[in-house]
């Protein structure tokens, strides 16, 4: 009797122990020293950039954290330009709207290194003001400006064109002619895109990204993808998942939208969205994870359990309601859900 | 009577300070232009100052049309912040503003100026 009340004890313990190991509390945030202090919380608007937006957090986050602070920020437009335009491959897409990968980004950053983030956004800043848009919207627009630089010469293509630069990018007729003014005047107006960063960004220093390569995985099974988690944060590091039909997900957690077919894990219903998780903890007996989007630091969305704030007064807190935060750091979903729905996990080498 | 009208501004002033006392405000700057953003309670979402017990406000107009259609979905890309297409296709402008510590948020402005976070445009339970 007493054997037995000894294996079950035992079993019981066993499993106590094991759920708390798979679910340490982990919050990347929480310390004064936390490089995400000095991390912005990004908006990537209406442009799909999120791999390049995640990817450049994961690199100033390591970069931070082990004192490699050689420039400011990386700038998650400078990173998904250089990603597309300097280093493409086949399968690459070089389309800013379209998407990328974000261990290409860490790839392209370390090979040509990056400039500096105050240095891009002053480089981009007559192109802001005669847009009014943000750095992420200006090259958007380049992009169609330099795909179709030709369109401009006769009236009919012209007119074409500048319905779809404002159909695209947002930007007006009196805009998009102050605008091609400008780049008139810098003598870059029909170049090659390939060329934009070099003539846009000249003179701009380039800073040497020392960082460990992505290593992705996109095929294995919630539990492999859950050490990969946990692996990542007994490092100190935040892992990037993509989640499929992120926004679809955001709304509605309990949604399953990954094929767990032979663990393949894709979606054939829709796109995948990259973000960073920073923070692991249990929430009313879930185990819960803490998702840093690019989605503006006022984003608190409907399917979240709560968000992570920086309160009125400036103190940083794990659970805040909808209006109590100055600024939103990330917001938490069962972990469940989110291994459920994701589609392929980066963890640094 | 001319201390009247005096007196009628200061009392004026007086009840709209109070009246905006309960709001906490943010500072968001777009360019050189700061924007003061409170949260609304009853709409669950952000507003600039110029919303505050303002109906006729057009960014609180567009919440309330975007929600009560349900719009979730305008079949765009899982991958983009979603309240940026439901702006613009409400003839609405996407501004980019920043605070203190350089983080961003994407506002949505309209004709009357008042702007509304894009997120709370189609979120807010």
């Amino acid at each position: 009797m007493t054997r037995l009340l000894h294996v079950v004890l035992l079993i019981i313990c066993h499993t106590f122990l094991y759920a708390d190991e798979s679910c340490k509390t982990v919050d990347l945030n929480s310390s004064p020293s936390s490089p995400f202090k000095k991390i912005p919380i990004y908006d990537q608007d209406g442009v799909g950039l999120c791999y390049s937006y995640a990817a450049s957090q994961m690199v100033d986050y390591y970069r931070l954290k082990n004192s490699k602070a050689s420039y400011d920020l990386t700038n998650p437009v400078y990173a998904a330009w250089l990603t597309s335009w300097k280093a493409p491959t086949l399968f690459k897409n070089i389309d800013l709207k379209g998407g990328g990968y974000v261990e290409d980004v860490v790839s392209a950053l370390k090979k040509y290194g990056t400039c500096s983030d105050k240095e891009t956004k002053k480089n981009l800043s007559e192109l802001m003001k005669s847009t009014g848009k943000s750095e992420a919207e200006v090259l958007n627009f380049l992009q169609i400006m330099y795909t179709s630089a030709i369109d401009l010469k006769s009236a009919y293509t012209k007119k074409k064109l500048l319905n779809l630069i404002e159909k695209e990018a947002g930007i007006n007729c009196s805009q998009v002619e102050e605008s091609v003014s400008l780049l008139k005047l810098k003598k870059i107006l029909g170049l090659y895109p390939s060329y934009i960063l070099e003539t846009f960004f000249k003179g701009c220093k380039k800073n040497n990204v020392d960082v460990p390569e992505l290593k992705k995985f996109t095929i294995g099974s919630n539990e492999k993808f859950q050490n990969l988690i946990t692996q990542s944060f007994e490092r100190d590091l935040p892992p990037q998942v993509s989640i499929n039909c992120g926004n679809s997900f955001f709304a509605n957690p309990s949604i399953r939208t990954s094929s767990l077919i032979a663990n393949t894990r894709f979606s054939i219903n829709c796109g995948m969205h990259a973000v960073i998780l920073t923070g692991r903890k249990k929430i009313q007996k879930n185990c819960s994870v803490l998702i840093r989007n690019s989605y503006g630091a006022l984003w608190y969305p409907d399917g979240a359990i709560d968000c992570a704030c920086k309160t009125m007064d400036g103190k940083y807190k794990a659970h805040c309601k909808r209006g109590e935060g100055q600024e939103y750091l990330g917001c938490w979903f069962k972990e469940i859900d989110v291994l459920s729905n994701t589609g392929d996990i980066s963890v640094f080498e | 009577m001319f201390l009247n009208k005096i007196f009628s501004i200061l009392i004026f002033q007086f009840l709209w300070q109070f009246s905006t006392f309960a709001f906490e405000f943010t500072d968001w700057k777009v360019e050189n232009k700061v924007y003061k953003i409170y949260f609304d309670s009853s709409l669950s979402a952000y507003f600039s100052q110029d919303c505050i017990k303002n109906e006729k406000c057009l960014s609180k107009n567009l919440v309330l049309k975007v929600r009560a259609q349900n719009l979730k979905t305008l079949n765009q890309s899982e991958s983009i912040n979603p309240g940026s297409p439901f702006c613009t296709q409400f003839n609405g402008k996407v501004l980019l503003a920043r605070n203190s510590n350089n983080s961003e948020v994407a506002f949505c402005q309209l004709s009357d100026k008042s702007l509304v976070e894009l997120s709370g445009i189609y979120s807010g339970k």
